[in-house]
């Protein structure tokens, strides 16, 4: 039988499930590294920037690096044509430690071979690749777009020394890396070359290193030191050069003048002139000239501009101008002579701050006392001239005034060594000319006359055929005495036969010796046989 | 006619000469001819700086041996002759001789051989001057050589001799060694 029996039944206890897996911890710790690693990455990665170049040649994307003295701290990451397709932008990823050298002001280049004359560049860029330099900038501002240099800057922009800029009238040979030279050393290079278009003068920038920067001052002298100055004058042939390497490439010199003591240590930029060589720099130490007129009846070939002015020996001034008016009126007792404007520098003669009234006045004086201008040769090789200024004797009893010639005081001349030959010569030939020649012609006509008869005398007695065989004759007598006795000589072939037929004779005497003294003896011993005579017997031989 | 009688005179001595005995006496060299080399030992020697000159006394300018028999007596052999000179035979000796006791040394020197006695009794004698340059001028002196019981047989003689002037030889480069003169 069934049972059926009641019983209540236990309610099931419901635990629910835990609604966030532990897997999804997973993701999430993932997504933490990820954003770790995002932060790090961006944490760590410097500015970027974008650089400005003409062109993108050696530039590539990913490869090209950016340096700072030779550290890596950054890298090309995009090359793109800018704009208006004048040039490209180059995209650069700096690290983060490069942040401080990014400014407004810096500047980058690209470092690339380069061969020019002042020297070799950038040679490990054959083997590393071409890269992007960086000088670092001093601005507090900061920049992300940068216009780079094609050529890299002649010296750091950081460098200690000093900055200096040169103007000239005339464009040389010098350009950007030329040396500047102190005493033959290169103590700086030039810069920039740029021309000013307000002033229309060429300006340089030198750019002269620590400590060297203290040998400018504002007495400083800058020349031109490009190639070889050769100069050829009434001083001769001088021949300057500062050293081979500006001879190829041009270069500046820099020289304090002797004695300037009081020169005054000079800041960044000063400007100063640039001289065309240096003969130029000491001319210039004497600004002031007054201007006088000589006029010569001869010929000035080989007086050139330039040409010196001197006094026994020391220069006082120099030759500005020649032929100011050829074809003058008569000045006093001159015609047609050649007017040259000499300039006398005071400071040369010891008058320095002298006015040009009181030079007027002092040559007047010297004038009065025989002082006279007259032309001289300065080189014969070269056929330079110069003006030399002389007192003479003869000249001072002579009353000369101080004549005006174009507004300029005329100096007296007096014909020079030049001249003074063609009167020695026109003496000597009129001298000549009082010599008894035809006389003298005509004495000699008949002494060569005389001599001429010798002569074919003589021309007869040595064409006579016995006179021709007497030298033959003589020399082959002489011949053959030298030949006989050459033979009869010691050393002689005659000599050598004569002694052995002497020897040979006394030989034959010697041996017939024996027969002599036996027909000495025995006169018919050659027809009838003698017994040999017995010797007598040796001693011990018995 | 001279002619005529010359051709018959010639033939007859001629005729007579072949008639005549025939002496074959032996003759004797003085320096003798060394013994023949081979020629892998033939050796160039340098020229004598020696200068030497002999003269002999006429009595011994002759082939036959000059033989002392006493008395100022010679008798010239009809059985012994030198075959050359004695004067070139004695210079040729002596050249040697000093070239072996004083090689090198530059001498000149002058002998004059008065007596090249050969007596019967076996003793040879030379004697006579010799005088000697040294580069400032001559200077001599008289030597007398004997060597008794030199020889049994003529024929010796030859071998003596030579022996004789080697001794001569070796007493003047002592003498000039020894600075004497």
């Amino acid at each position: 039988m069934m049972k059926t029996e009641s019983t209540s039944m236990p309610e099931a206890r419901v635990v629910r499930g835990r609604k966030l897996s532990i897997l999804w911890l997973l993701p999430l710790l993932a997504l933490m590294i990820g954003g770790w690693m995002l932060w790090y990455h961006y944490s760590h990665m410097g500015p970027r920037i974008t650089i400005s170049f003409h062109t993108a040649d050696g530039i590539e994307s990913g490869k090209t690096q950016v340096k700072f003295r030779n550290v890596v701290v950054g890298e090309v990451v995009g090359v793109q044509l800018d704009n208006d397709l004048s040039g490209i932008n180059a995209t650069v990823q700096m690290t983060a430690e490069s942040t401080k050298l990014i400014h407004d002001d810096t500047r980058f280049w690209i470092v690339r071979p380069r061969v020019s004359a002042g020297g070799i560049s950038g040679l490990s860029t054959l083997l590393s690749g071409t890269y992007i330099e960086l000088s670092p900038g001093t601005s507090d501002v900061s920049a992300e777009r940068f216009v780079g240099d094609e050529n890299p800057p002649v010296s750091q922009p950081d460098a200690a020394g000093l900055r200096v800029s040169l103007y000239s009238h005339k464009r040389g040979s010098l350009s950007i890396g030329d040396p500047v030279l102190y005493s033959g050393f290169q103590v700086g290079k030039v810069e920039e070359v740029s021309f000013d278009l307000k002033n229309r003068q060429v300006r340089y920038q030198l750019f002269i290193n620590e400590p060297y920067n203290q040998l400018v001052s504002d007495e400083t002298r800058f020349w031109n030191a490009s190639g070889i100055d050769l100069k050829a004058d009434a001083a001769g042939v001088v021949l300057r050069m500062e050293g081979l390497e500006t001879v190829l490439s041009g270069g500046v010199a820099f020289a304090t003048p002797e004695g300037a003591t009081a020169s005054v240590p000079v800041s960044d930029n000063h400007i100063f002139k640039l001289y065309p060589d240096f003969n130029s720099t000491t001319e210039q130490e004497y600004s002031v000239g007054y201007d006088f007129v000589l006029l010569f009846d001869e010929t000035v070939r080989g007086l050139e501009p330039g040409a010196e002015v001197s006094f026994r020996g020391i220069k006082i001034g120099y030759v500005k101008r020649i032929a100011l008016d050829i074809f003058t009126k008569k000045v006093g007792s001159q015609k047609n002579a050649i007017p040259v404007v000499i300039s006398v520098q005071p400071e040369r003669i010891g008058k320095p701050g002298a006015s040009k009234k009181e030079v007027v006045q002092m040559l007047n004086d010297a004038i009065h006392e025989g002082m006279r201008a007259s032309l001289k040769s300065g080189n014969l090789l070269t056929g330079g001239k110069f003006v030399d200024v002389d007192f003479y004797e003869h000249e001072a009893t002579k009353k000369v005034k101080l004549t005006m010639f174009h507004n300029y005081p005329v100096l007296p001349t007096k014909p020079g060594e030049f001249s003074g030959i063609g009167e020695q010569v026109s003496t000597l030939l009129t001298k000549l000319n009082d010599l008894p020649l035809e006389k003298t012609v005509a004495d000699l006509n008949r002494t060569l006359s005389a001599a001429e008869k010798s002569m074919a005398s003589l021309h007869s007695l040595l064409d006579d055929k016995n006179t021709k065989q007497l030298p033959d004759s003589a020399a082959q007598t002489l011949k053959t005495a030298r030949k006989l006795l050459g033979d009869y000589s010691a050393q002689g072939a005659a000599y050598k036969d004569l002694q052995g037929t002497l020897n040979s004779l006394q030989t034959l005497v010697w041996q017939l010796k024996p027969i002599v003294r036996e027909l000495s003896q025995q006169p018919n011993s050659l027809i009838f046989n003698r017994e040999p005579e017995k010797d007598p017997q040796p001693a011990q031989g018995q | 006619m001279l002619k005529i009688v010359k051709a018959p005179v010639l033939l007859a001595l001629l005729f007579l000469t072949g008639c005549a005995s025939n002496t074959t006496a032996p003759v004797y060299l003085l320096l003798n001819e060394s013994a023949p080399v081979q020629s892998e030992n033939v050796s160039l020697q340098p020229v004598s700086n020696k200068t030497v000159r002999v003269t002999v006394a006429d009595y011994l300018r002759q082939p036959q041996l000059a033989i002392s028999v006493g008395n100022g007596k010679v008798q010239f052999s009809d059985n012994y002759y030198w075959a050359e000179p004695l004067d070139k035979a004695i210079k040729y000796v002596l050249r040697q001789q000093l070239e072996q006791v004083a090689p090198g040394k530059l001498l000149s020197v002058e002998v004059d051989v008065q007596r090249l006695n050969i007596f019967s009794s076996g003793t040879v004698e030379i004697s006579g001057e010799i005088r000697v340059d040294r580069g400032n001028g001559f200077v001599g002196q008289r030597f007398r050589l004997m060597r008794e019981n030199a020889f049994t047989d003529y024929s010796d003689v030859a071998g003596v001799v030579p022996d004789m002037f080697g001794e001569l030889a070796w007493v003047l480069n002592r003498h000039l060694s020894s600075g004497c003169d």
